[in-house]
């Protein structure tokens, strides 16, 4: 009985033990799953968030800005990675002693950089673009709170060529000058936004399905400018700027058939990599002067006059005019020539660059005519060329022109064009009449390189007829042949045509020409029977020496002389013989001996002989004083065979005085 | 009962090889991972060495500092008239 009374005992022990295990059991088991419950369904995006922000790290795949190559490919712009350095200043426990490690390594005072370290708790940048070197000095200090940012700089390895042309980049990447301006949309590169895992000890780890994207390039930009071309033009340049002390320079180097600028620089050059601070007296090198300055283009606008009286029919080529012996009173104003002339063929008035003449014939063609020419020609409008702060020039309204300001327009002054105004301008004559704008990009390139859109000069307008541009070709020939202006033009074994331009320079506080201050101005083509290339020469307050003829043209032709057997154009000058002590390949071994020593090899071979004979038939009318012509006082009768009684303007007989 | 015990063994044993098999396999992708991202970074930095190089080369190219080689270490000068052969 007693023992049925324990079992009972020990069986409701058992049963209550039994039930409170159970329940413990599943107590628990239920505040597990409510905790999981709570842990991914109610927190979990919460908890989800939390594990990203510490596995996930966001960066940016690097997209480099595009390429500036030129016309051979070769590089002018580039980007390159380079890491630059910042802080957060309330994480930095000792500023003055790291302030010190980064003076050592950056080259820089220490009270500076510990200005900057103590200035704000927040993020400061400490110095941009660190070499290879200082970056690894200053990741191997490990001091928290001093990070390396990867960023790019934009390098120019030809520095000085073609400096104006390409512009630079400010330190953030955006193009401040020159193509990288003109062009930043299509250079500018968008970097990718990517997403990535890092562990605990901030390794990184790629698990996405897909590769992670490589570094991309951006658009590039392929220039019609070439360095070669570029470099032998700022060369000459220089050289003609310092020797004559010149306070500026300028060249264009054009190709007819394209209007492709194959060079374009104004001295002194600028260098991009060092990129000018504000109120730097460096400042004002970097901005492109030949297409955002106007100057006064002197006499070498009279062919744009005479194109215009040609194409009229007002003037015909084997007129006649009266230079009024060298002074006269035209419009009220007396007008001078630098040279007393009499009588001049229109040809003789390029060849000679008469000032009375020109102010007679823009007054025979009038202002209307003569400024629809002169604004066909390309002057006082925008070419439209892909270069940023391009000025119009300085054309006055033609309703707004006096008759002196007609008169002084037909030789170069009262109106203002920029350097590549002028030279397409005479592109327009040596290609045939038709104007088209001028191009300094020829192609937009993908990231491989490969074209995506190609630029080309269309032809927008003839001009003048063909039969006019080959006249004022004619005219512009004689130029650089004996007697003419712009003897010093043509290179060796080429020919060469242009016009010289004198211009006198406007005094900014008294506003009256200067006495002592020129322009010197030599603009033409080669070779000038079949123009391949248009190169303008500017020199601005040359000292010493004032006359294109004398200080541009030899630019013009030391920069033809080089650069056309570079672009494969053969010598093709008629008659041309080579210089005494220059030996020919087809000379034989002792016409070589002599060639060095005496004169006589050269021409004694054929054809050298006649040319010889030419050169010594012609008319010794015009005496030949280096470039500068003096024409004999008395005036010269017309050439027979231009028989000039029934071509002769006759404006000197007919109404002399009233021009 | 044997048959019963041996089906549950043999899934046991698929069960636990599989586990295994797929444990290998995300540790082979975290190791993967990390050999990718591995690469990835030297590829960049030879993306780095490779347009340093080009900028470098371009600099070698430039006309001015060849002409200053060329007169500086090697005396070159243009020709005078008399070294002048003209071809025709």
């Amino acid at each position: 009985m007693e023992r049925r009374e324990q079992r009972k005992s020990l069986n409701s022990r058992y049963w209550s033990c039994r039930v409170l295990f159970h329940f413990l059991v599943i107590a628990s088991l239920c505040a597990i799953v409510g905790k999981a419950f709570r842990l991914q369904v109610i927190e979990h995006s919460f908890w989800v968030g939390r594990a990203d922000a510490c596995l996930n790290t966001k960066f940016t795949v690097p997209a480099y800005r595009g390429t500036i190559y030129d016309r051979q490919g070769r590089v002018l712009s580039y980007s390159v990675p380079q890491r630059s350095l910042y802080a957060f200043g309330a994480q930095i426990q000792n500023p003055s002693k790291t302030a010190a490690f980064l003076s050592r390594i950056l080259d820089e005072p220490a009270r500076s950089i510990e200005k900057k370290l103590t200035s704000s708790g927040h993020f400061v940048w400490i110095k941009r673009h660190l070499s290879d070197q200082q970056a690894l000095e200053i990741e191997k200090l490990k001091e928290p709170g001093l990070n390396l940012a990867d960023e790019y700089k934009r390098f120019y390895p030809y520095r000085e060529v073609g400096g104006q042309v390409v512009g630079f980049v400010n330190i953030d990447g955006v193009g401040m000058e020159g193509i990288e301006k003109s062009f930043d949309d299509v250079l500018r590169g968008k970097p990718i936004p990517v997403c990535e895992l890092r562990d605990g000890g901030h390794k990184r780890l790629w698990l996405n399905s897909s590769a992670p994207p490589e570094p991309a390039e951006s658009c590039g930009v392929k220039l019609t400018m070439d360095t070669f071309i570029e470099y032998v033009a700022e060369y000459e340049l220089e050289k003609a700027a310092q020797k004559y002390k010149a306070a500026e320079a300028e060249v264009v180097v054009m190709d007819v058939d394209t209007r492709e600028v194959l060079a374009m620089t104004s001295w002194p050059f600028f260098d991009p990599n060092m990129i000018p601070e504000k109120k730097d007296s460096k400042e004002g090198f970097a901005r492109n002067h030949v297409v955002s300055d106007a100057f006064e283009p002197g006499s070498t606008f009279k062919v744009f006059l005479m194109s215009a009286a040609l194409d009229q029919s007002m003037v015909r080529e084997h007129d006649r005019i009266y230079c009024e012996g060298g002074k006269c009173l035209l419009a009220g104003h007396s007008i001078k020539d630098v040279h007393p002339y009499g009588w001049l063929t229109m040809q003789e008035v390029i060849k000679y660059s008469s000032n009375i003449a020109a102010a007679k014939i823009a007054l025979r063609v009038g202002s209307e005519k003569y400024g629809r020419y002169i604004h066909d020609f390309g002057f006082g409008s925008l070419s439209g060329i892909d270069l940023p702060g391009e000025f119009r020039g300085l054309v006055r309204p033609q309703k707004r022109w006096r008759p002196i300001d007609l008169a002084t327009t037909g030789f170069g002054q009262s109106i203002g064009v920029t350097a590549l105004q002028l030279t397409n301008a005479v592109a327009v004559i040596a290609g045939g009449g038709e104007y088209g704008p001028p191009l300094i990009v020829s192609n937009v390139l993908d990231a491989e390189g490969k074209s995506v859109r190609q630029l080309q000069s269309i032809k927008t307008r003839r001009v003048i007829q063909k039969r006019t541009a080959d006249q004022v070709r004619a005219m512009m020939a004689l130029v650089t042949q004996e007697g003419g202006t712009g003897v010093n033009a043509a290179p060796e074994g080429y020919t060469a045509a242009g016009k010289t331009g004198t211009a006198q320079v406007m005094d900014k506080t008294t506003k009256r020409y200067a006495s002592n201050k020129y322009t010197s101005v030599f603009t033409g083509y080669v070779p000038a029977e079949q123009p391949k290339l248009v190169i303008t020469v500017i020199v601005h307050e040359p000292q010493g020496a004032i006359y294109g003829g004398v200080v541009a043209a030899p630019v013009f032709r030391n920069i033809a002389a080089k650069v056309l057997p570079y672009l494969g154009v053969m010598p093709s000058a008629p008659n041309s013989t080579p210089s005494p002590n220059i030996r020919t390949a087809n000379a034989s071994s002792a016409q070589i001996k002599q060639a060095s020593g005496s004169e006589k090899t050269a021409v004694e071979k054929p054809g050298a002989k006649s040319a010889q004979k030419t050169a010594s038939k012609k008319p010794a009318s015009v005496k030949n004083s280096g470039a500068v012509p003096i024409v004999a006082k008395k005036i010269q009768p017309a050439p027979k065979h231009a028989e000039p009684e029934k071509y002769s303007l006759k404006i000197g007989e007919r109404e002399a005085g009233l021009y | 009962m044997w048959a019963w015990l041996a089906s549950a063994i043999i899934l046991g044993v698929v069960f636990v090889t599989c586990a295994i098999f797929y444990v290998w396999l995300y540790v082979q992708q975290i190791q993967n991972g990390y050999r990718l991202s591995k690469i990835y970074e030297e590829s960049e930095l030879l993306s780095t060495v490779q347009r340093k190089l080009t900028i470098e080369w371009s600099r070698f190219r430039d006309p001015q500092r060849l002409g200053e080689i060329g007169q500086n270490q090697f005396s070159l000068a243009p020709p005078r008239p008399d070294q002048k052969v003209v071809m025709r």
